[in-house]
């Protein structure tokens, strides 16, 4: 378990900063807010750690009572936000869900709730409300009608382009839904 | 008066032989002919443009299949209808070149009071040999068989023609008789102008005769017959008499260099002259409109008094007084000038003189409105001209007068002739340097804009609006602006594509029919339409559907307004009122132009640089947008509610608080509206920032915001979290983000309502203990229904202390503690004041003794 370096910050940061309320343009300024916060919490000091390729968020308290295990033995400390592939990319995992507070947000039909869980892309037909002004291909949290957040995604249009879309067609690309607790129960860790 | 006639006489015979053997008679002659020349010039294109004007709201000719055939109905023989028709014509042609005499002549009148080129003015009829009434003489005789008829017997006729002519000429038209003579149009004084009282005598009934036939041409023959006198109604000088004291005050603004004792009285007499004169002309016309169009003319030459004495004073009471005149004596009804077929037929007498009557009215009425703008424009343009009558520095008042002439005009005949060229004069002057000025024009459009039940008036006061504002490049008054607010347009017609299907479909549909109905059946469905158009026609109600197509067309120019200003000239001084605007009529926009407003509206905010109250409006407008048709749109705002939480906190504390009353209609629109759109994080951060901003503000404020703050406890009524203290929740409260998402408000609680249950003003406290008991609607901590039943808004406007009046009234101090308290060291119970006072005297008395402990301790040790 060590701390992360600058390029895999910067690459981490990145990939957050999609699904954030403060976007990348402003990321190369400072850290956006969202992520601000998440180091700099009010309710004491919290950090990101690399761990077989995985980031995971903890608390100082807990990194402290982490040390007592052994390195191979470690299989999960604190919250895994994600994994860096093989290739350098960092894939943000379903357990990183509460930690992200999305500048764009996507409610899905109840009907469409299901589809979403089982790993299918969204439809026109299933969209249910979408924040104004969302780009394409930014990071978008999905939410049931009843505001449970249920996963995320990218979305494949613009706000505007919705409103004429065929009702077949996809609005948001599937990432991650909460379905994958039970369905990559044993990697997701 | 025969002083008076035989001084004009004079006058007219030196002016006669002055025009023959003038020494100076080239200058004449070439100013006249420019005068001429610009003349013509002028007519031909005032012609164009006012009847340009007038062809705007008169529609097409009535069709002439609806015309009944005098044939048909009277069986008369075609030779004597023909005769008849020929005889029409013959008096109308010379009615009509005594007309166009007469306007030429009043042209050239005008021209001489204001040196500059003729106003446009109205032509009824078309004509080219408008020039050319010297040959009338010649007319007639080419119209008789000359070489049939003896010398003698043509002598008679051309005589005979030569009366006609005279008797047969429109007598609302006062011409003096010798104005043939004058058709050189030397330059004539302008006293000449004016019509004399010794007309009166001169006035004479025509009777008409049968005329005499004469192989195939006509002789027209009349008697002339001496008018009786009408007496002035005695009954009218009470009427006079109110008038002349309404202008009094006009009167006393005049002061004149008082040099001497008599000129002063001089003055006053000419004055109480001339007023007496207005007072009794006024009356006259407002008695019996009909027969006194002559007296209107009259009053009317008054406009252009020379008397340097009074002329200024003079001047704006006649434009008053024939302001209030004009406004009793217009028709409810719009005139519009007479077709061919309409002059040709014949008609009743009581209209023919109606028709004469309307004639004269309206040449008047034009001729006032054409004299106000020119004294507007004297004034705009500070020439000294009009022979030196009034001073330059007396301009300013007299436009100023008659800019109320044409605003009161403005607002009080909507419906009459001119009222398009009333409003291209005012449009200008809205804008005007002058906040005087600019006041009263923009107050008279508002008041247009509210009363205006029509909306053709609206209509071209915005179209006008429109080009001014354009033509300004956007560098105009706020206020003008703001006087689209007033509009009243309720409802317009979103869907205009399905009404252009409509009427293709019906016209298929009688296409079908032709197939499939029988002869008969067509026959009937067509008599059937006939009855529906002509119960249409006498439909005295206007059409709803007209009105809202009106409407459709007028709030299309202020959007198109409000857009360019978006779009062009987006850091003007107008933004606000176009906000404002926006905002008011944002339900009525068409949904395609949603996005693109959304977008403009955003980066307006986004830029930062909006005062609070324009970035609230922002906010009112893209909401009032959405809640209309955008609903289905399916957009979650979070931007302006982002926005809108960020600008809740910066709101100030002090007296002005009217940006409170926009916030509160946001909050409405926002939360209490969307409740299905909203999550609960958002709506509790919401709850949260507002009691904690209703500690600061004024008590008026605070009571609206509570008010607000309880419709959105109903609204939501999980938001009990936050007076439940136990409850705890994920993460920490962040106050001071700016995120009503991500602050998380389920974390903290509402204490403010504790302070505000000690606050002075009892509403506030009531409200704020009615909502820590979670806002019940019924039960002991339920409000009072004075207090539930009312809007946020209406409680903000009710409990504000704007005029320095407590709501509920503050009672008499009935608080003996706090004076107790105040007074100083006292005690409640009498008796052991006393005895404290004893106690403390007796100590005061042994003060070094008993409090010099440090001595008795010495002592004691020692």
């Amino acid at each position: 378990m060590r701390p992360l370096t600058d390029e895999e910050t910067k690459t981490m940061f990145e990939k957050l900063s999609k699904y954030v309320f403060n976007n990348a343009r402003l990321f190369s300024d400072s850290i956006g807010e969202n992520i601000k916060l998440l180091v700099d919490r009010p309710d004491g000091g919290y950090c990101f750690r690399l761990h077989n390729d995985r980031v995971y968020y903890m608390s100082e308290k807990i990194l402290k009572l982490a040390t007592n295990v052994a390195r191979d033995k470690l299989v999960s400390v604190g919250t895994c936000f994600g994994k860096f592939t093989k290739t350098g990319k960092f894939r943000l995992h379903i357990t990183a869900l509460d930690f992200l507070a999305p500048y764009a947000k996507v409610w899905v039909k109840p009907g469409t709730e299901q589809s979403f869980l089982y790993g299918n892309h969204v439809l026109k037909s299933g969209l249910g409300r979408i924040t104004e002004n969302t780009a394409q291909y930014q990071g978008v949290v999905v939410y049931s009608m009843a505001d449970v957040p249920l996963g995320f995604g990218v979305a494949a249009k613009t706000t505007q382009e919705c409103r004429r879309m065929d009702p077949m067609a996809i609005v948001v690309f599937h990432q991650a839904d909460v379905g994958e607790f039970i369905r990559n129960e044993d990697t997701l860790t | 008066m025969i002083f008076t006639t035989s001084l004009q006489c004079v006058v007219e015979s030196d002016r006669l032989a002055a025009r023959w053997r003038c020494p100076h008679s080239v200058t004449r002659k070439s100013l006249y002919f420019r005068f001429r020349i610009t003349l013509r010039k002028d007519s031909a294109a005032a012609r164009r443009s006012w009847d340009a004007a007038e062809t705007f709201r008169s529609g097409p000719p009535k069709s002439k299949k609806r015309k009944p055939s005098f044939r048909r109905l009277l069986k008369t023989s075609s030779v004597k209808i023909e005769n008849k028709t020929k005889n029409r014509r013959f008096k109308q042609e010379n009615a009509d070149k005594k007309h166009r005499k007469e306007k030429k002549k009043l042209r050239s009148a005008l021209k001489d009071s204001s040196i500059r080129t003729a106003r446009p003015l109205e032509v009824y009829k078309k004509n080219p040999e408008e020039e050319l009434e010297e040959d009338e003489d010649d007319d007639f005789l080419e119209t008789l068989p000359t070489d049939m008829i003896e010398e003698e017997d043509l002598e008679q006729m051309k005589a005979m023609a030569r009366k006609a002519s005279f008797v047969t000429r429109d007598l609302s038209a006062s011409e003096p008789v010798y104005s043939k003579k004058r058709k050189g149009g030397q330059s004539t004084e302008s006293y000449e102008k004016l019509p004399r009282k010794m007309r009166k005598e001169e006035q004479k009934e025509v009777i008409h005769l049968l005329p005499i036939k004469d192989k195939s041409r006509l002789i027209p023959q009349s008697m002339e017959k001496p008018v009786i006198q009408k007496e002035e109604d005695e009954n009218e000088e009470e009427d006079a008499e109110m008038e002349l004291s309404e202008k009094d005050e006009d009167e006393e603004q005049e002061a004149v260099p008082l040099t001497a004792e008599e000129r002063e009285t001089l003055r006053a007499q000419k004055l109480t002259e001339k007023k007496l004169r207005i007072a009794m002309l006024g009356s006259a016309i407002i008695s019996d409109p009909n027969n006194n169009v002559k007296k209107l003319k009259e009053l009317r030459g008054m406009l252009v008094e020379t008397d340097s004495y009074v002329a200024v004073t003079v001047r704006k009471l006649v434009m008053v007084s024939l302001m209030e005149v004009f406004k009793d004596i217009a028709p409810a009804y719009r005139i519009r000038p007479l077709t061919e077929e309409e002059k040709d037929a014949k008609v009743r007498r009581e209209t023919q003189q109606l028709r004469e009557f309307e004639e004269g009215l309206i040449s008047q009425y034009k001729f006032y409105l054409e004299n106000l703008e020119q004294t507007i424009k004297d004034w705009k343009q500070k020439k000294l001209k009009r022979s030196q009558a009034v001073a330059l520095p007396a301009y300013r008042g007299l436009a100023e007068v008659a800019v109320r002439c044409v605003c009161e005009l403005l607002v009080a005949l909507p419906h009459f002739n001119f009222h398009n060229n009333i409003i291209v004069v005012l449009v200008p002057l809205m804008n005007d340097s002058s906040k005087k000025v600019s006041d009263m024009c923009c107050e008279a459009m508002k008041t247009l804009f509210k009363e205006d039940k029509l909306g053709y008036a609206s209509l071209a006061a915005v179209k006008v609006l429109s080009g001014m504002i354009k033509g300004r490049h956007f560098n105009v008054r706020p206020e003008v602006l703001k006087t689209l607010m007033s509009l009243r347009i309720r409802e317009v017609d979103l869907k205009r594509d399905t009404e252009d299907t409509a009427p293709k479909k019906r016209f298929l549909n009688n296409k079908e029919k032709r197939k499939s109905l029988s002869r008969m059946q067509r026959k009937w469905k067509k008599a059937e339409e006939k009855l529906e158009k002509e119960l249409l026609e006498a439909e005295a109600s206007e059409n709803k559907d007209k009105k809202v197509k009106l409407h459709t067309e007028t709030l299309n120019i202020v959007f198109l307004i409000y857009f360019r200003i978006l779009k062009k000239a987006q850091k003007s001084v107008l933004l606000p009122a176009v906000l404002e605007g926006l905002a008011k009529f944002a339900h009525l926009i068409n949904l395609e132009f949603f996005d693109d407003l959304l977008n403009v509206l955003q980066n307006l905010i986004r830029t930062g640089d909006l005062t609070t109250r324009e970035s609230l409006h922002c906010i009112q407008t893209a909401f009032n947008i959405l809640s209309g048709q955008g609903d289905v749109l399916n957009i979650d705002p979070l931007k302006f509610y982002t926005h809108l939480y960020k600008t809740l906190i910066g709101l100030h504390a002090g007296a002005p608080n009217d940006d409170i009353i926009i916030v509160l209609q946001c909050l409405d629109v926002m939360l209490t509206k969307r409740r299905k759109q909203v999550t609960l994080q958002r709506a509790m951060a919401f709850v949260k920032r507002l009691c904690t901003l209703c500690l600061h503000v004024l008590p008026n404020a605070s009571i609206g915001i509570m008010a607000a703050n309880r419709a959105v406890i109903h609204a939501f009524p999980k938001c009990d979290l936050l007076l439940d203290s136990e409850s705890q929740g994920s993460g920490v409260f962040l106050p001071e983000l700016d995120e009503p998402e991500y602050c998380n408000p389920q974390n903290t609680s509402l204490w403010e309502l504790h302070t505000l249950m000690r606050h002075y003003q009892p509403v506030v406290r009531k409200f704020a203990s009615h909502l820590s008991h979670g806002a019940p609607s019924e039960g002991s901590g339920a409000l009072g229904v004075n207090l539930s039943r009312r809007s946020p808004g209406q409680l903000f406007e009710d409990y504000s202390f704007r005029d320095m009046t407590f709501n509920p009234p503050v009672g008499a101090p009935t608080t003996k503690k706090r004076d107790y308290f105040t007074i100083g060291p006292a005690l409640l119970d009498q008796q052991l004041k006393k005895q404290v006072d004893k106690a403390l005297s007796v100590a005061a008395a042994a003060d070094d003794a008993s409090l010099d402990f440090s001595q008795a301790l010495t002592q004691t040790s020692t």
